[in-house]
C-alpha cells in the first residue's frame, strides 16, 4: 500500500503522527480523509485510548481472515473523528498461532459487540473481558468460524448438543419477544420488573441471520451485484446500504461518479429518510395506543411512495445504484411533479405532527421516559436521532459530507433532553429538513451524464476494482450512521463489513429502560427505531434442524463492557 | 306487570343482539375518522361466529379460566337483564342486583386473568384490578344512591347531577382507550386475552360487548325511571341513548392514546370521587 492522494485533512496528519510517536506502529496507507495505521498488538489499548480521548467515536471493528492475503488474522478498529471529518483505522495483525487481541471495551464501551462478533465469526480471541456468544446460536459447534476463508459459504454444520454456558438472569422477567406485537422482527428482551418498574434488562438478538457478509465474498456475487444484495439487508433503509456499499467500492477503485448521479442518489436517500421517519412516527403512535395517528401517517406517507416510484421505478427497494452512477434519470417533467407532491406532503405532515404532539397521552408518556444521558450516548457511540436527541451533534451528512450534501443547506435538529419526546421531535423536524433538501437538490440538479463512461456495459465493472484496496464509507441512514468497510478481492470483496445503525444503538436500551415503567418500555424500545434485519445480517443459522430452541438469556453488556 | 317483565326481557335480548352490531358501527365510525372505509355492519357478528366454529383449544392449566370465561358470559347477560329491569320495573331489588352483577363481572375478569398460566395475562389482571378499584366503587355507590332516592320517592330533576360521574365511570369500565390497559396489545400482547382462542375468545368477546352495551345504556336506564313512568318513552329513549352513548364513547376513544396504570388509578379515582361527592351533596341537601 502506498500514498494515493495527499490527505486534505491536516488534523488527521497530526493525529497519525502523534499516534505513531506515542504507540509505535507505522502508517500503512492514507487518502483524503482516511488513514490506516498498523499498530502492534501490545500498543492497541494505548492507541485506542489516545483516539477515544481525542474525541473519536468507535464506528466499529472488523475481524478479517487475512491468511490468504498477507498472512495471519487482522482486526481493524475504525475510529471516526466527527469534528475533523476523517477516519483513522487501527490495524492489528495477529498470527495464526496466537490469534488474540486485548480488549478495548473497558476504554471504548462501544467496542463491546464488535469484539464478541470478531470472536464468534473469525475466532480471534479477546482477552481481558467477559466472554459470551453474541452472534452464533447456542448449538453452533465450538471452533467453527463462519467468516474464515476455509469455511464454505453454503456449509451448515450439524448442531452441537450438550451442555452450554447459559448466563441466565437470576430472576424471571417479563419476556418481550422473540415474537411480540411491538417488535416487528424476532428479538428477545427480558425486562426484570419490580411492580411496574423496570429494574434491569436482558437482551438476546441475532435470531435472523442470513449470512449476507459471507455471501458477498462468495463466488455467487460480483461487485456489480453487491449493491443489489446490500439493498436487501433492510426493507426500509435498503438504499442506504446499497449506497454505502457502492461508495466504498467506488472509493477503493477511485471511480469518479458524475455530479448528476450524486444528486440523484442524495435525493433518493432523503426520500428514504422521509419514508422511514413517517413510518416510525406511525408505529410510535400505535405503540401509545393512538391508532388514529398511525392510520393518518399511512395516508400522509402515500405521496412519498408515489414520488419514489416516479423517480426510481419502484415504491421500495429501488435497485437504482450501479457502479459509477445510477440507472435512471430524473427529467424536467418529473421534477415538477415531485415538487408538487412534496408541497402536499409538507402541508399534511405539518398538520398531523402538530396534532400528534397535542394528544395528551403521547405528550405525557413520551416526555421524561427512556432517558439516555449525553455521557452514556458518547460512551456507547450511539448514532442518528438517538444521539441527536441526547445532545450529541452527530450527522454523517455534516461531519463527512458525501454525495451532494455539500450543495444543500440544512439544519441538524439537536435536543438535550435525551427522552422519548426528544427522539420524536428530532425525527419530525428531520422530515421537514429532508423535504427542503430534496427541493434544493432538484433545483440545482446539474446537467450531464448519470454514469461514468468507464463503467459502461462493455467493460465489466468488476474489472475496474483492483484487489487489496481498502475503503470505509458511511451514509447517514434514517436511524443513524451506516458504515461499510471493504477490502477488495479478485472480482468480489475479500471482506465486506456492514455496521448498521441499530447495532450501535441497541446497547443504549439498557440505560434507557432502567427505572421506567413496564408500560413505557415498548415505546422506549421503539424509540431507537430498531431494525433487526440490519443488525442480524451476519451469519448462517441452521434453520433446517427443526428443533425447538430455548431462548438463551444473556445480559446486554456483560462484565466491564457496559459500565453504565 | 307481566307485559312489563316481558318488555324488560325483550330489551335485554335485544341488547345481546345489538351489542356486536353497535361494535361494528363503532369500528365503522372509527375507520371514517382514520380515513379508512371500515367493515360491514355485521362484521363483529361474523367474527364471533367464525371464532365459535374454531376448534376449542384449552391451554396448559387453562381449564379453570375457560370455565370462568363461560360463567362470565352468563353473568354479563345477568347484568344486562338486571339493568333492563331497572329501567322497566324499578325497585330497590333491581338496583341492588345490577350492582351485584356488576361487581361479580369485574371479579370474574380478574379471576380469569390471574388463573391463566401466562405472565402477560397476570399483568393484565392486575391492571384490570387497578381500573376496578379506581372506578367501580363510585359506580356502585351511584347506582345504590339513585335507587334509594327513587324508592324513597325523593328523586327528581336533581338526580341529573349524577350523570357526570355516571358517564365518567361507565366510560372507564368499557375498557376503551385510554383505559384499555388490561389488554394493551402493543405493551402486554393482549394481556387478559392472550391465552384465549376460538370459542373461548368468542365468549369473552361477547361478554365484553354486553358489558359495553350495559355501560352505554346504564346512565339512561338509571335516570329515566326517575323522570318518567311511560313505558314507550322509557324503551325508546333507553334504546336511543344506548346507541348514541356507544358511538360517542367510540369517538372519544379515537381521540386518545393509552394511559399508564399508575396515572389512571390516581386521575380517574380522584375525578370520580369529586363528582360522586358532588352528587351526594346534592342528594342530601333536603335532609340537611
Amino acid at each position: 500500500m502506498g500514498e494515493e492522494f495527499l490527505p486534505k485533512t491536516p488534523s488527521m496528519v497530526d493525529f497519525v503522527k502523534t499516534l505513531i510517536k506515542e504507540c509505535g506502529g507505522s502508517l500503512e496507507f492514507w487518502r483524503e480523509n482516511e488513514a490506516y495505521v498498523l499498530v502492534p498488538r501490545e500498543q492497541l489499548r494505548r492507541a485506542a485510548k489516545l483516539a477515544y480521548d481525542s474525541g473519536a467515536f468507535l464506528k466499529t471493528c472488523a475481524a478479517v481472515d487475512d491468511r490468504q492475503r498477507i498472512g495471519g488474522y487482522g482486526m481493524y478498529y475504525i475510529f471516526g473523528f466527527d469534528g475533523g471529518g476523517y477516519d483513522v483505522v487501527l490495524h492489528v495483525r495477529v498470527s495464526e498461532a496466537s490469534p488474540w487481541v486485548p480488549t478495548i471495551s473497558d476504554i471504548v464501551p462501544a467496542a463491546d459487540w464488535c469484539e464478541l462478533e470478531a470472536r464468534d465469526m473469525v475466532g480471534i480471541d479477546v482477552r481481558g473481558r467477559l466472554i459470551r456468544r453474541l452472534v452464533l446460536p447456542e448449538d453452533w459447534p465450538e471452533g467453527v468460524y463462519p467468516l474464515r476463508k476455509d469455511f464454505r459459504y453454503d456449509y451448515r454444520p450439524p448442531p452441537q448438543r450438550g451442555e452450554r454456558l447459559e448466563l441466565r438472569p437470576a430472576e424471571r422477567g417479563v419476556p418481550i419477544g422473540p415474537y411480540h406485537p411491538v417488535l416487528h422482527e424476532p428479538e428477545y428482551f427480558e425486562l426484570i420488573a419490580e411492580g411496574e418498574t423496570v429494574v434491569d434488562v436482558y437482551y438476546r438478538g441475532f435470531h435472523v441471520h442470513r449470512g449476507i457478509e459471507k455471501l458477498g465474498e462468495s463466488p455467487r456475487f460480483t461487485y456489480q451485484k453487491i449493491p443489489f444484495l446490500a439493498e436487501r439487508i433492510c426493507g426500509i433503509c435498503g438504499f442506504v446500504h446499497s449506497t454505502a456499499a457502492i461508495m466504498a467500492m467506488e472509493k477503493a477503485a477511485g471511480i469518479e461518479v458524475p455530479e448528476r448521479a450524486e444528486f440523484i442518489r442524495s435525493i433518493v436517500l432523503e426520500l428514504e429518510r422521509i419514508h422511514s421517519h413517517l413510518l416510525w412516527v406511525g408505529v410510535a403512535a400505535h405503540v401509545l395506543g393512538y391508532d388514529a395517528g398511525f392510520m393518518h401517517v399511512w395516508r400522509v406517507r402515500e405521496p412519498v411512495m408515489i414520488i419514489s416510484e416516479l423517480v426510481t421505478g419502484s415504491r421500495k427497494t429501488y435497485g437504482l445504484n450501479l457502479l459509477g452512477g445510477v440507472r435512471r434519470d430524473i427529467d424536467k417533467d418529473k421534477v415538477g411533479k415531485v415538487l408538487k407532491m412534496l408541497d402536499r406532503l409538507e402541508a399534511e405532515f405539518k398538520e398531523l405532527a402538530e396534532l400528534l404532539v397535542s394528544v395528551p397521552q403521547i405528550k405525557n408518556r413520551a416526555r421524561g421516559t427512556g432517558i439516555l444521558r449525553r455521557s452514556e450516548a458518547r460512551a456507547l457511540s450511539v448514532v442518528g436521532p438517538v444521539a441527536r436527541a441526547s445532545g450529541l451533534y452527530r450527522d454523517v451528512r455534516k461531519d463527512y459530507p458525501y454525495l451532494a450534501y455539500r450543495e444543500a443547506s440544512f439544519k441538524v435538529p439537536l435536543y438535550t433532553e435525551g427522552d422519548n419526546l426528544a427522539r420524536v421531535l428530532v425525527r419530525v423536524e428531520e422530515v421537514f429538513e429532508s423535504i427542503s433538501i430534496i427541493r434544493q437538490l432538484l433545483d440545482k440538479l446539474p446537467q450531464g451524464p448519470i454514469m461514468n463512461e468507464k463503467c459502461s456495459a462493455i467493460i465489466p465493472a468488476d474489472d475496474l476494482i483492483p484487489p487489496g484496496k481498502y475503503a470505509v464509507s458511511a451514509v447517514e441512514a434514517p436511524r443513524g450512521e451506516d458504515v461499510h468497510f471493504l477490502i477488495t478481492g479478485e472480482g468480489r470483496p475479500y471482506r465486506w463489513r456492514v455496521r448498521a445503525p441499530t447495532y450501535q444503538n441497541i446497547p443504549a436500551l439498557r440505560p434507557m429502560l432502567r427505572g421506567d415503567t413496564l408500560a413505557d418500555a415498548p415505546l422506549t424500545i421503539a424509540s431507537i427505531d430498531p431494525c433487526f434485519s440490519c443488525t442480524d445480517r451476519v451469519i448462517v443459522v441452521d434453520a433446517r434442524s427443526g428443533r425447538v430452541r430455548k431462548v438463551l438469556k444473556i445480559p446486554v453488556g456483560g462484565g466491564c463492557a457496559c459500565p453504565l | 306487570m307481566l307485559l312489563e317483565a316481558a318488555v324488560a326481557v325483550a330489551l335485554a335480548a335485544a341488547g345481546v343482539g345489538l351489542a356486536p352490531i353497535y361494535d361494528s358501527l363503532e369500528r365503522k365510525v372509527r375507520a371514517r375518522l382514520h380515513s379508512r372505509v371500515g367493515p360491514p355492519i355485521l362484521q363483529t357478528w361474523y367474527d364471533i361466529l367464525k371464532l365459535l366454529r374454531k376448534e376449542l383449544v384449552i391451554p396448559e392449566g387453562g381449564y379453570f379460566a375457560t370455565a370462568v370465561v363461560l360463567t362470565e358470559l352468563g353473568v354479563s347477560v345477568g347484568l344486562l337483564l338486571a339493568a333492563s329491569f331497572t329501567l322497566i320495573l324499578p325497585s330497590l331489588t333491581t338496583y341492588v342486583l345490577t350492582a351485584v352483577f356488576l361487581s361479580a363481572l369485574s371479579a370474574m375478569t380478574m379471576v380469569k386473568s390471574v388463573s391463566q398460566n401466562n405472565l402477560f395475562s397476570i399483568i393484565g389482571g392486575f391492571r384490570e384490578y387497578s381500573i376496578v378499584l379506581s372506578t367501580e366503587p363510585f359506580l356502585i355507590l351511584l347506582i345504590l344512591l339513585i335507587g334509594s332516592a327513587l324508592v324513597r320517592g325523593c328523586a327528581g330533576l336533581k338526580t341529573l347531577v349524577s350523570l357526570a360521574p355516571l358517564y365518567l365511570t361507565t366510560y372507564v369500565m368499557t375498557a376503551r382507550i385510554p383505559f384499555d390497559i388490561a389488554e394493551a396489545e402493543p405493551e402486554i400482547a393482549s394481556g387478559i386475552m392472550i391465552e384465549l382462542s376460538g370459542p373461548t375468545l368468542a365468549a369473552n368477546e361477547l361478554s365484553l360487548l354486553i358489558k359495553r352495551y350495559v355501560m352505554a345504556a346504564l346512565p339512561a336506564y338509571l335516570i329515566l325511571p326517575v323522570l318518567t313512568g311511560n313505558l314507550a318513552i322509557k324503551v325508546g329513549v333507553g334504546l336511543a341513548a344506548a346507541l348514541v352513548t356507544w358511538v360517542i364513547y367510540g369517538v372519544v376513544a379515537v381521540l386518545h392514546g393509552r394511559t399508564r396504570a399508575a396515572v389512571m388509578l390516581k386521575g380517574t379515582s380522584l375525578a370520580a370521587l369529586a363528582l360522586t361527592i358532588a352528587f351526594v351533596v346534592v342528594e342530601l341537601i333536603p335532609y340537611g
